[in-house]
């Protein structure tokens, strides 16, 4: 099904300049499940929302699970499944999008067919080792920040030579800590509003940079946000490969239960509510995306500085931050 | 500050939420706007004066409309702009800042395309009322809240500077109703609206009715994801209202002429002011009414029934639509396997 697009505005005003505007409106597809049975919605989840399926069904099951009053649990295998969803999504988005934001083109058709041949996590470590990172992943994540720096200024694989492009400073968002879902129903109004989810009153980045903060303490401090971002996530990327796994969690409501996914772009959540003979009442899906497409999120907050820049540098920001629905960008509408 | 007129923006309240969830109607108990003063310290002015003050500004604007959530005897109630944690914001100079925090219209639109489709996917009609002060917006929304009866649902968004007494006053008259208090600001914004929307929890398939803040200039430039501006007009004023403020006729879709009742002590011309609201707007529908004598109700609560007819069958076919999408999608899945 076609995707909603998110729509980027940059409009000239007469005595304010330029301005940016975001909106993503999204329609809320999970409607359909209210009045179905939980089996049925989580048999159409993956239908529905093709991207991430796995974590989307995932987050399905163990919210429609708790809801219901059953007992809960996350396999291992579970956790490796969705987690291995997000190396091959972000392999493929190396591959893809930011080869070609970066490079002009996509990267070589013999590295596509080794990432369509790679299903399973050696397979896909070896493809990132040599595409990546040039050397043994784990070795490479204990780098640190100055070790990276290094890395990158030798240049010796694409994505290294991406990194040192990426010189310019960019103003930030507050980053979204890490909560599970305990930590979320207290707030949970915060994440449904129909402007877009907030935490602590703020629209926030989410995915990534968020996760990986910590790690990159000298490039935040330097507002170098664009290195910081594609680098958290070549250390995300490197931590699933090397054997972590993705998190997900529940918690109950008053009336229902949500369920929390951690996805490559940033957290899932589901929230379910069932009536007395077992069907969905209420259901709604916040995905990552609405923290990006945020009216005062981080697309917004980075394009709004980067108004006079060219088409190629708009994409490549936007890929950086990686929304993951299109997007379509007009210009020069005036405000009257 | 409003990009439209430079008011201040300071001391934004959105009241009416019921503590622990949603319970309706709203007791008017709930709801004072003067309980609140003394919970907080209320320095709203300075901080809301982003492009005069950079020095206390943020990277995007966020805190403006960062409301504070204050737990009080039966009821809490939002404060736009205390601005609690100013967020850090690496590699951003001053300037910058500032640079963003005009650049309030563009924001709005963001917030109002995705109320827009919120009550969009619920079906829900939402009108923006908009006009001079006195013009009889809350009269007329009691009225027809009142014809409307109890088989149809109404919600209302009452936006005012200081008082809670539309909200009162639209609660008498059995609706459930948010009171957005704003303070020095001379209008509502989406992001105001949505707020309220997620408070007021309106039904599908019901009717939202935005009553603005009686101002004719800067509610013209706030989109708030409504399906239609609603100019109201009384026969008080003068025919000339149109040209005086074209911008607001211009943005309306419809026109009330209100307080017909009175027209035989006036000498109020209404060819006169429809011509003129037709030269600004020529496709303005207009109608004329009066919600003390009755007169002309009807027709504006057929209208309004007809509207919340096709909002709620544009909902009714996404659905449908997505339903044979699903279908189809399964459909193939078989083929497959
Ligand atoms: N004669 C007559 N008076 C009316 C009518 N509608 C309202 N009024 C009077 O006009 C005055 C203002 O009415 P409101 O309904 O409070 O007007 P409003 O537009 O909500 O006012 P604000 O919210 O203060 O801008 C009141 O004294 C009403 O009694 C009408 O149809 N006929
Ligand atoms: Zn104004
Ligand atoms: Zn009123």
């Amino acid at each position: 099904m076609k995707q909603d697009a998110i729509r980027i505005l940059l409009s000239q005003n007469k005595d304010k300049g330029q301005a940016v505007s975001v909106s993503w409106p999204r329609l809320e597809a999970e409607r359909v499940f209210i009045g179905q049975s939980a089996a049925q919605a989580v048999h159409t989840t993956p239908l529905l929302f093709a991207l991430c399926a796995r974590a989307q069904t995932l987050a399905a099951q163990l919210v429609l699970q708790q809801a219901a009053g059953l007992p809960v649990s996350v396999s291992p295998e579970q956790r490796s499944s969705i987690t291995l969803e997000a190396v091959r999504e972000t392999l493929r988005k190396l591959l893809l999008d930011w080869a070609q934001a970066f490079d002009g083109r996509p990267a070589d058709a013999a590295w596509m067919a080794r990432w369509r041949a790679a299903r399973d996590l050696p397979a896909l470590r070896a493809l990132a080792e040599d595409f990546v990172y040039g050397e043994d992943c784990r070795h490479w994540l204990q780098r640190g920040e100055a070790g990276w720096q290094a890395w990158l200024q030798q240049g010796a694989t694409a994505p290294a030579r991406w990194l040192a492009t990426l010189q310019q400073t960019l103003p930030a968002c507050p980053l979204l800590p890490a909560l599970d879902a305990a930590a979320l129903a207290s707030h949970l109004a915060d994440w449904l509003r129909p402007g877009g989810p907030v935490w602590q009153g703020q629209p926030q980045e989410v995915g990534a940079l968020a996760r990986e903060a910590p790690q990159l303490p000298g490039l935040l401090a330097a507002g170098l946000l664009p290195q910081a971002r594609l680098l958290a996530r070549l250390l995300q990327l490197a931590r699933w490969l090397d054997g972590a796994l993705l998190h997900s969690s529940v918690a109950s409501l008053a009336d229902g239960a949500l369920a929390l996914v951690e996805t490559a772009r940033g957290p899932l959540l589901h929230l379910a509510a069932l009536d007395a003979s077992g069907r969905i009442s209420r259901y709604r899906v916040v995905p990552p995306t609405l923290w990006h497409a945020h009216p005062e999120g981080v697309l917004r907050v980075s394009l709004g500085f980067l108004a006079d820049a060219t088409a190629a540098e708009w994409q490549r920001q936007i890929s950086l931050i990686d929304p993951c629905v299109p997007y379509s960008v007009s210009k020069d509408v005036e405000y009257a | 500050m409003c990009t439209v007129c430079g008011c201040s923006k300071g001391n934004v309240k959105i009241e009416g939420r019921a503590p622990g969830g949603v319970k309706f109607p709203y007791r008017s108990h709930h709801a004072h706007s003067h309980d609140h003063g003394h919970s907080h310290d209320h320095d709203h002015d300075q901080h809301h004066d982003h492009a005069h003050h950079p020095h206390q500004a943020k990277p995007h604007g966020a805190q403006e409309h960062q409301p504070a959530l204050s737990q009080q005897a039966g009821g809490a109630a939002l404060h736009y702009g205390q601005g609690a944690a100013h967020a850090h914001a690496p590699g951003l100079s001053q300037a910058r800042m500032v640079k963003i925090e005009q650049d309030i219209l563009s924001k709005n639109d963001g917030y109002a395309a995705a109320n827009r489709q919120w009550l969009r996917d619920r079906g829900i009609f939402a009108l923006n009322l908009v006009s001079s002060p006195g013009s009889g917006k809350t009269s007329l929304l009691a009225e027809t809240i009142r014809q409307l009866g109890r088989d149809t649902l109404v919600y209302v968004v009452e936006g005012d500077q200081q008082t809670s007494n539309d909200a009162e006053r639209i609660r008498a008259a059995g609706a459930p109703a948010i009171q957005i208090n704003t303070g020095k600001g001379c209008h509502l914004d989406a992001h105001m609206v949505g707020q309220a929307l997620e408070q007021l929890n309106p039904a599908d398939d019901s009717l939202l009715l935005i009553e603005n803040v009686g101002n004719l200039v800067c509610p013209a430039a706030f989109d708030l994801g409504e399906a239609h501006k609603v100019a109201i007009l009384s026969v008080t004023e003068g025919e000339d209202k149109p040209l005086k403020y074209p911008d607001m006729f211009a943005a309306a879709d419809v026109m009330l002429l209100t307080k017909i009742d009175l027209l035989r002590h006036l000498d109020f011309d209404v060819d006169v002011c429809i011509a003129n609201a037709r030269r600004i707007n020529p496709k303005i529908k207009v109608l004329q009414l009066s919600s003390k004598s009755g007169d002309g109700m009807d027709l504006w609560i057929d209208w309004l029934l007809l509207e919340m007819n096709e909002a709620q069958l544009v909902k009714q076919r996404e659905v449908a639509r997505l339903r044979q999408h699903i279908a189809a999608l399964e459909q193939q899945l078989q083929e497959r396997s």
